[in-house]
């Protein structure tokens, strides 16, 4: 179904191939998980795999690649008859904006009747169970709700392969189950998965196949017939070296908030709704957030896990209620001088021209002289961006701006840090370096609100979980 | 305009009228509100067109609507007060005839400046209700069904995928400036200019162009574009409610127009009768 004998790439205007000496063999109904550390060529390779190169992306491909019969290269809408792609965003692919629309549309663009597309659309929300959102709005569903969306538009155009670039990066652990399910079910219909991630576990009795990259070029190629290819990886000597997530990963047992000493936040009696949805989210709530460690929010969609930092940053306000900082109550403008929130967009945290920029101008300007500088430069340091001070932030790859976005929260010198997803997308490596850096300020006295649905970081950093809802 | 995008978070609901009909009955009312100039049908034809806004339940912004009205009005109606106000009293002053001329004047631009005031609310109303039940599926459906160009109806079925993600960005970038502790206020374009357009521009421009880099893969992944008409699945269907409210709309505007004809007969006419 797919092969790649002796594949190199390399980009326009560059010296050094991106991709070296890629090799190997899928047949159909099987599935490959390609991963490897931030920047080892995944991305590239999946441009390869849905035409994007050499298409859009002009460069110089090398070696063989066959897909389903083709030998590539040929024109994209060839090769999208044939591949259905799962961006990491499924926001960022939808061009309508209903459930059944998006997934009727690819099938209204190839002008099959209507009967036709009504029928696969049917079809398609059944099999991924999502009859009950078709009328839905893409902007209303989980993230969970939206990946489902778009594969369900991939299986009603029939593809022979599916791509997933880091499908469970924005998923909860109960979703990344559900996506596991319909892994397998989508072998069983004789789909071909290419699959890139750098969560590992989940995919355990999915895999057939597995290729760990790393500067481009194939460190691990699992054995066919020799057990799971996870099992296969795990028993490997050098596997601490890649900088890889971890093959097992358990969600760890926390302790409840209520059990803890000191608390820095108490919430008391509040209830909340949003003016626009009128939707209720907390109604006669309390809580005490546990001082100097790291807290964990838990809860399903739409508990108001995200509610709960914007009120605590002072974005909202409650409609009854008090929220105590330190045993005060405090203004919005106060509380957010004492906080710092680090949101899932990153984009939209970066401002100045330089990383070292970036970092001087979130410092609350409490320091003179050269303590200002010293401590921008001890940031870029401890956070691993050394060598990067002059670059423009939005210039930096997506773990290096994860991780300077919240060492320019550290930079403001909190009381409390409040991180949404801080870590999705990341590989193990980054996702470390940032568990050390919470860690480090909650040891130095720093309170966490910790919203994730990445167990190794809860794994590696929380200490109480709050839950929120049932 | 907000009222465009409001029914975005809610789930979708297309109740009763087909767009076109909608789109028809702002048409028509627009038209005789033009051709209207009497007190008296312009007021009827308000009432009609509140009637067929009220539904839809959005008082406050219908309220605000008519105070802005209502505001105009009084400052057109207080511009001309002062103008010929102050002309009448420099003449009489100077102790000049034209000074009672300036004075009827007055009055009768006074008496007829309202007008084109009243003239807007029933348009407004039209147009409220419109944008109101507006829903960007069933607006592309419309242009798809009336066989528009690719060049023009593809441009628009991406603007009305982007615009409210486009707002959505928009009030998140507003909240990350404030938790850095900076707020972005009009004023502040006048006070720091550079920082307010960095610290607006940078981001915006960044997300923007990464969507337009995404959206652009996902079309192509589609094959959107590919071919010059798609399949309409869901067809707009006129319904017996569409016709029915048609006829009314122009049975009413006839209606309307007849009655101004018969208070304007000229009058040797009436003098003769």
């Amino acid at each position: 179904m797919i092969s790649f004998k002796q594949v190199s790439y390399t980009y326009p205007f560059q010296e050094h191939p991106v991709l070296r000496n890629i090799n190997f063999e899928l047949n159909k109904g099987e599935a490959i998980l390609i991963t490897g550390p931030s920047g080892c060529g995944k991305s590239t390779l999946l441009r390869i795999l849905n035409g994007l190169i050499p298409n859009h992306f002009k460069g110089e491909l090398q070696g063989a690649v066959q897909l389903d019969g083709l030998n590539l290269p040929v024109p994209l809408d060839e090769v999208s008859q044939r591949v259905g792609v799962v961006l990491q965003n499924p926001d960022e692919q939808f061009m309508a904006t209903c459930v059944a629309d998006e997934v009727a549309l690819a099938l209204e663009w190839q002008q099959i009747p209507a009967e036709e597309i009504r029928r696969r659309v049917d079809e398609a929300l059944a099999a991924l169970k999502i009859e009950s959102i078709a009328e839905q709005s893409v902007f209303t569903l989980s993230q969970g709700e939206k990946q489902k969306t778009v594969l369900a538009a991939l299986l009603a155009c029939k593809p022979s392969v599916v791509v997933m670039d880091e499908p469970t990066a924005n998923l909860s652990p109960e979703a990344t189950e559900e996506l596991r399910e319909i892994c397998l079910m989508l072998k069983k219909q004789g789909i071909t998965l290419v699959i890139v991630d750098h969560r590992l576990y989940w995919l355990r009795g999915v895999l057939d196949r597995m290729l760990v990259l790393q500067d481009g070029a194939p460190v691990f190629q699992s054995d066919a017939g020799a057990g799971d290819p996870l099992d296969q990886l795990a028993a490997h000597p050098e596997l601490k070296a890649w900088g890889l997530r971890d093959v097992h990963v358990e969600r760890p047992e926390l302790k409840s908030n209520t059990e803890a000493e000191d608390f820095l936040i108490d919430v008391d009696r509040i209830s909340f709704r949003y003016p626009r949805t009128k939707k209720q989210i907390y109604s006669n709530w309390s809580m005490q957030l546990p001082s100097g460690a790291v807290t964990a929010v838990v809860g399903g969609n739409g508990a108001g896990k995200t509610t709960l930092a914007r009120l605590l940053t002072g974005l909202n306000k409650p409609q009854s209620g008090t929220l105590l900082f330190d045993g005060k109550p405090l203004k919005p403008r106060t509380i957010r001088a004492r906080t710092a929130f680090v949101m899932q967009q990153m984009e939209i945290q970066l401002y100045m021209r330089t990383v070292k920029d970036e970092l001087l101008f979130s410092d609350p300007k409490k320091r003179v002289g050269n303590a200002r500088s010293e401590t921008a430069e001890k940031w870029i340091r401890v956070f691993g961006l050394t060598g990067l001070e002059a670059r423009h932030p939005q210039s930096l790859s997506g773990g290096e701006r994860q991780r300077l976005v919240i060492a320019c929260a550290l930079m403001k010198e909190p009381d409390l840090l409040i991180l949404d997803e801080p870590t999705s997308g990341l590989d193990g490596l980054n996702m470390q370096i940032i568990a050390d850096q919470i860690s480090a300020f909650t040891r130095q006295g720093g309170t966490v609100l910790l919203i994730t649905h990445d167990l190794e970081l809860l794994q590696k950093t929380a200490a109480y979980k709050l839950t929120i809802g049932d | 305009m907000p009222g465009l995008f409001a029914n975005f978070e809610a789930a979708p609901v297309q109740d009763g009228l087909d767009i076109r009909t909608r789109i028809f009955i702002s048409f028509v009312c627009s038209c005789v509100a033009v051709y209207l100039d009497e007190v008296g049908p312009i007021v009827a034809l308000g009432v009609a067109s509140l009637v067929y806004v009220l539904p839809t339940q959005r008082i406050r912004l219908l309220l605000i609507v008519y105070l802005l009205v209502a505001l105009m009005t009084v400052l057109s109606l207080g511009t001309v007060w002062l103008f010929f106000g102050s002309v009448e009293w420099a003449l009489l002053k100077a102790g000049s005839d034209s000074a009672a001329m300036a004075g009827m004047f007055k009055t009768q631009i006074l008496a007829s400046c309202h007008i084109p005031f009243l003239r807007l609310i029933p348009s407004l109303n039209v147009l409220l209700a419109l944008s109101f039940s507006f829903h960007v599926q069933t607006f592309v459906n419309a242009m798809k069904m009336l066989h528009l160009p690719r060049i023009i109806f593809l441009p628009l079925m991406v603007f009305c995928r982007f615009v409210p993600e486009f707002i959505l960005n928009v009030r998140q970038l507003r909240e990350a400036v404030l938790l850095r502790g900076f707020s972005i206020s009009f004023g502040s374009i006048f006070i720091h200019p550079v920082q307010t357009l960095r610290l607006t521009l940078v981001p915006l421009v960044i997300r923007t162009l990464r969507m337009a880099d995404n959206l652009a893969v996902a079309a192509e992944m589609k094959r959107v574009g590919y071919v010059k008409r798609p399949t309409v699945v869901t067809p707009l269907k006129f319904g017996k409610a569409d016709w029915m409210v048609m006829a009314v709309a122009v049975l009413l505007g006839i209606g309307l127009v007849a009655w101004q004809v018969l208070i304007q007969e000229p009058p040797t006419m009436r003098g003769s009768a």
